[in-house]
C-alpha cells in the first residue's frame, strides 16, 4: 500500500507542482486586467453559457486570462520593435520625462528603471557570477551572487576593492543578505546562475558541481 | 474559575489548532477542483455550504485514489514505457520543461527510499564557530572542485524558528557537524516550538 502511494506520488507530484508554479505566475500576470476583459465579455454577451461542467464565470475568467497573456506578449514585442524607430523613440523619451515630473511616482519609477536597466541591458556582471562566500563565519560556505564590483566610497580603506555579494535565503530566494567582501575571500565558481538558483530553491537537494574558476580581471 | 478556564483551553486549543492546520492543507489540495465539482453537484443538493463540504471530501477521496491507482499501475504493468513517453512530451513544452525537470529531480531525490535527503538531523556550528544550530542534511556529498577546499563537504538546511519553511543553506565540512540520533519529526517539533520541546538525544559518530 505505502509502496504504491510513494510510486504514485513520484509520478504525479512533479506534474502537479509544475502546474501549480506556472498557474501562480499566470495569475500574477493576468490578475490586474481580468476584471476589465470580463466586463467586456459581459457587455458583448460572450461565453455567458457554461461549457460541459465548467460554469460560465470560470470559463470567462480562463478565456480572459489567455487573451490577456497573448496581448501582453505582443504588446511587449511591439513596444521593443517601435522603440528602435527614431520617431517613437523621441515619443517614448517624452513619456519618460512626463513620468519624471509626477511627485511620488517619479521616485519609484526612477529606482525601478535603474535596476531593470542595470540587470537587463548593460553588460556589467550584476547577478551573473556565482561565488562561494565564507558566511556566516570563516569555515562555513554559502552560495552567493556578485551584484557589484567596486565600491567608490571605500577606496583607501582596508576594504578597497570590495565587491557586493547577495546571499539568498532558502528555499525562497526573493529575500537574502547583501554583504561586501574582499575578492580574495570569495571562491569564484564556474557555475550558471540557473544552477545556483536550482540549488537554493531545492534546499540543496539538487547539488551542482562546485568548480573553481579564475576571477575576472 | 480561572483554573477551569485554562483546563478547558488546554483541552480545546490543540484540537482547534490541529483543525486549522488540517483545513489549510485540505484547502490547498482541493482549491483547483472545487469549482468544477460544485457545478456538477449543484443539481443534487440544496445549500451551497453542504455542496462545498461534500465536494471537498469527494476531491480528497478522488486524489487519494488517483495517486494509489497510478502507483498500482506503475508496479503491476510496464507503465515505465508510458511515463517515458509522457516525459518526452513534457520536456518539449517551453517554460514547462524547465520547471518540470527541476521539480521531478527534487521529488525523486526526496521520495526515493535510499536517499539521505531530509532524513539526517545534525547540529552545526552556526552562526559562530562555538554556537550550535539544528539542521537537516539535504545532500550528503557536494562535488567540490576547489583547490582551496580539499575536504568533503555536505549541504545543510538550517530552518528558521518557529516557521521552518524558510532558512539558510550552508556548506559544512563533514568533520564540523555533529550527527544526532533524532528523527526529523522530533527535530521539527523542537524548531516549531522555538526549542521549548526537546527530545533527549545522543550524538553519534558520522556515517
Amino acid at each position: 500500500m505505502k509502496k504504491y502511494i510513494v510510486t504514485g506520488l513520484v509520478i504525479l507530484l512533479p506534474l502537479a507542482l509544475t502546474l501549480a508554479i506556472l498557474i501562480f505566475f499566470f495569475n500574477l500576470l493576468t490578475e490586474p486586467f481580468v476584471g476589465v476583459v470580463r466586463a467586456v465579455f459581459d457587455y458583448l454577451g460572450l461565453f455567458t453559457n457554461g461549457f460541459l461542467f465548467i460554469s460560465a464565470g470560470q470559463l470567462q475568467t480562463f478565456i480572459a486570462q489567455l487573451i490577456i497573456l497573448v496581448i501582453l506578449f505582443f504588446f511587449t514585442v511591439l513596444l521593443g520593435l517601435i522603440a528602435r524607430w527614431f520617431f517613437f523613440h523621441s515619443l517614448l523619451s517624452l513619456g519618460d520625462k512626463l513620468i519624471h515630473t509626477i511627485p511620488i511616482v517619479k521616485s519609484i519609477y526612477k529606482v525601478c528603471q535603474d535596476i531593470i536597466k542595470t540587470i537587463f541591458t548593460s553588460n556589467t556582471n550584476s547577478f551573473k557570477q556565482v561565488v562561494l562566500i565564507p558566511f556566516p563565519h570563516k569555515d562555513v560556505y554559502s552560495v552567493g551572487l556578485v551584484t557589484r564590483v567596486g565600491m567608490p566610497g571605500l577606496e583607501g580603506t582596508a576594504h578597497g576593492n570590495a565587491v557586493a555579494v547577495f546571499v539568498p535565503t532558502t528555499p525562497n530566494p526573493t529575500s537574502g543578505f547583501l554583504m561586501m567582501y574582499q575578492p580574495e575571500d570569495l571562491i569564484y565558481l564556474d557555475m550558471t546562475v540557473e544552477d545556483a538558483f536550482k540549488y537554493v530553491i531545492s534546499c540543496g537537494v539538487i547539488p551542482p558541481v562546485f568548480k573553481q574558476k579564475e576571477p575576472k580581471p | 474559575m480561572k483554573k477551569y478556564f485554562s483546563t478547558g483551553l488546554a483541552i480545546l486549543a490543540p484540537i482547534a489548532l490541529t483543525l486549522i492546520v488540517v483545513m489549510i492543507f485540505v484547502n490547498i489540495l482541493t482549491k483547483p477542483f472545487v469549482g468544477i465539482v460544485n457545478t456538477l453537484l449543484t443539481p443534487f443538493f440544496g445549500s451551497p455550504e453542504v455542496i462545498l463540504i461534500i465536494s471537498k471530501i469527494l476531491i480528497l477521496i478522488f486524489l487519494f485514489c488517483l495517486v494509489l491507482l497510478t502507483g498500482v499501475i506503475a508496479h503491476r504493468l510496464a507503465i515505465e514505457y508510458f511515463v517515458h513517453i509522457g516525459d518526452n512530451i513534457f520536456h518539449r513544452i517551453p517554460l514547462f520543461n524547465k520547471v518540470y525537470k527541476a521539480t521531478k529531480e527534487v521529488v525523486n531525490t526526496v521520495l526515493s527510499p535510499g536517499s539521505a535527503t531530509f532524513k539526517q538531523v545534525v547540529l552545526v556550528p552556526f552562526p559562530t564557530p562555538t554556537g550550535l544550530s539544528i539542521g537537516f542534511v539535504t545532500s550528503d556529498k557536494a562535488s567540490m572542485d576547489v583547490p582551496k577546499l580539499p575536504h568533503e563537504y555536505i549541504s545543510v538546511f538550517v530552518p528558521c524558528a518557529p516557521n521552518p519553511i524558510f532558512g539558510y543553506l550552508l556548506l559544512f565540512r563533514k568533520d564540523q557537524v555533529l550527527y544526532v540520533e533524532m528523527t526529523v519529526e522530533q527535530a521539527l517539533k523542537s524548531v516549531v516550538s522555538c526549542g521549548s520541546i526537546l527530545t533527549p538525544f545522543s550524538v553519534r559518530k558520522p556515517l
